[in-house]
C-alpha cells in the first residue's frame, strides 16, 4: 500500500490540472477534505480518500486499490450547480489512467456519481465515488 | 480473488436516500410536536465514513438546542444525570423575564433561577421506527441486485 497522502497529493494535482475541472471551479481550488484554511469559496471541491487495500490477500506490497470520492459545495439557490461540477469530475476521471507523484493510477472507475443534497441551511453537496487501482512507479 | 466491498452490495447513494427519507420524516415530526426547528436544513445527512466492511453516515443536529428536545434537559433528560440549570445574572443585576405557568403574565425580576430544562419531545427515533420498513426494504432490494450482478460477473469468469 502506499501512504494515503501521496494518493491523496497525487489525486489533487491531477484534478487541479485538468481542462474540464477548470469549467466550472479554478484551477488549483480542488483540495482535502479535511483543508482547515480560512479562505473558503465557492463552488468548490474536495478529496476525500476512503479507504485503501490490497489488491489480492497475498500481495506483499503493490498494487493497492484505492477508493476515493470528490465532494463538490455549492451554494446556489439549486442543485444544479454541484451536479454540473459533479458530472465535470465524471468526465475527467472515468477510464483514466495517469502517474502522478510517482504513483500509477490504472483505469479510474467511477462507482457512483451521487445527486447533490444538503450539505446544511445554505449548502449543496454532490459526491462522486471513483476506485482505482494503484502501484508504485 | 475479488475482494468485495460493502458498498459493492449496497450503494452509498441508497444509504443517502435512507439517510434523508430519515431526516425529511424526523423534521415533520419536529414541526408537529413544536420543536422550536427553523428549517428541514437543521438535520443534516453527514459526508459517509467508507470502509471495506462498513458504511456509516451520520444524521446531525445542527445545534444544541434541538438535541435537547430529542433526549430532554435538565430534570427531563433522559440521557445522563438529570439535574437543575443554575443561572445566574452575569451581565446585569438581574434577570428579567416573562413568567410562565403558575406566574403567566407578570414580569419575573431575579439575580438567580434554577432552570429544569424541557422535557423531550423525541422526533429522531419515531422518525427510524417510522421509516424503518421501508429503509430495509431499499437496503434488501439493492443487496440482492448488485449480489447477482457479483454472482454473475464472477461466473462469467469462471
Amino acid at each position: 500500500m502506499i501512504d494515503n497522502q501521496l494518493v491523496q497529493a497525487a489525486l489533487i494535482s491531477k484534478a487541479n490540472s485538468s481542462s474540464i475541472v477548470a469549467t466550472h471551479i479554478p484551477s488549483g481550488t480542488v483540495l482535502e477534505y479535511e483543508f482547515q484554511g480560512v479562505d473558503w469559496t465557492y463552488p468548490n471541491a474536495r478529496l476525500k480518500i476512503d479507504t485503501q487495500y490490497d489488491l489480492s490477500d497475498d500481495t506483499v506490497s503493490c498494487p493497492a486499490v484505492v477508493e476515493f470520492s470528490w465532494y463538490v459545495f455549492s451554494e446556489k439557490g439549486t442543485s444544479k450547480e454541484a451536479d454540473e461540477i459533479a458530472g465535470d469530475f465524471v468526465l475527467a476521471f472515468r477510464g483514466l489512467s495517469f502517474s502522478a507523484n510517482g504513483i500509477k493510477f490504472v483505469r479510474v472507475k467511477v462507482l457512483e456519481n451521487i445527486k447533490a443534497i444538503r450539505q446544511d441551511v445554505r449548502t449543496w453537496r454532490a459526491q462522486v465515488r471513483c476506485r482505482s487501482t494503484i502501484h508504485e512507479i | 480473488m475479488k475482494t468485495i466491498q460493502a458498498a459493492d452490495l449496497v450503494p452509498v447513494s441508497v444509504l443517502i436516500n435512507i439517510s434523508r427519507r430519515v431526516a425529511t420524516k424526523a423534521y415533520m415530526i419536529a414541526v408537529e410536536k413544536n420543536v422550536p426547528i427553523r428549517s428541514s436544513g437543521e438535520i443534516l445527512v453527514d459526508v459517509p465514513k467508507i470502509t471495506q466492511r462498513q458504511i456509516t453516515i451520520n444524521i446531525k443536529l445542527s445545534n444544541n438546542r434541538i438535541a435537547a428536545y430529542e433526549w430532554g434537559s435538565g430534570i427531563h433528560r433522559t440521557r445522563g444525570t438529570p439535574g437543575m440549570y443554575s443561572i445566574d445574572a452575569k451581565n446585569a443585576p438581574n434577570l428579567v423575564f416573562e413568567g410562565t405557568n403558575e406566574f403567566k403574565g407578570q414580569t419575573i425580576i431575579t439575580p438567580h433561577v434554577n432552570h429544569p430544562g424541557v422535557a423531550p419531545r423525541p422526533f429522531l427515533e419515531p422518525a427510524k421506527r417510522a421509516t424503518r420498513q421501508e429503509n430495509l426494504e431499499d437496503i434488501r432490494k439493492a443487496n440482492l441486485e448488485n449480489m447477482r450482478l457479483i454472482i454473475r460477473g464472477m461466473a462469467r469468469k469462471v
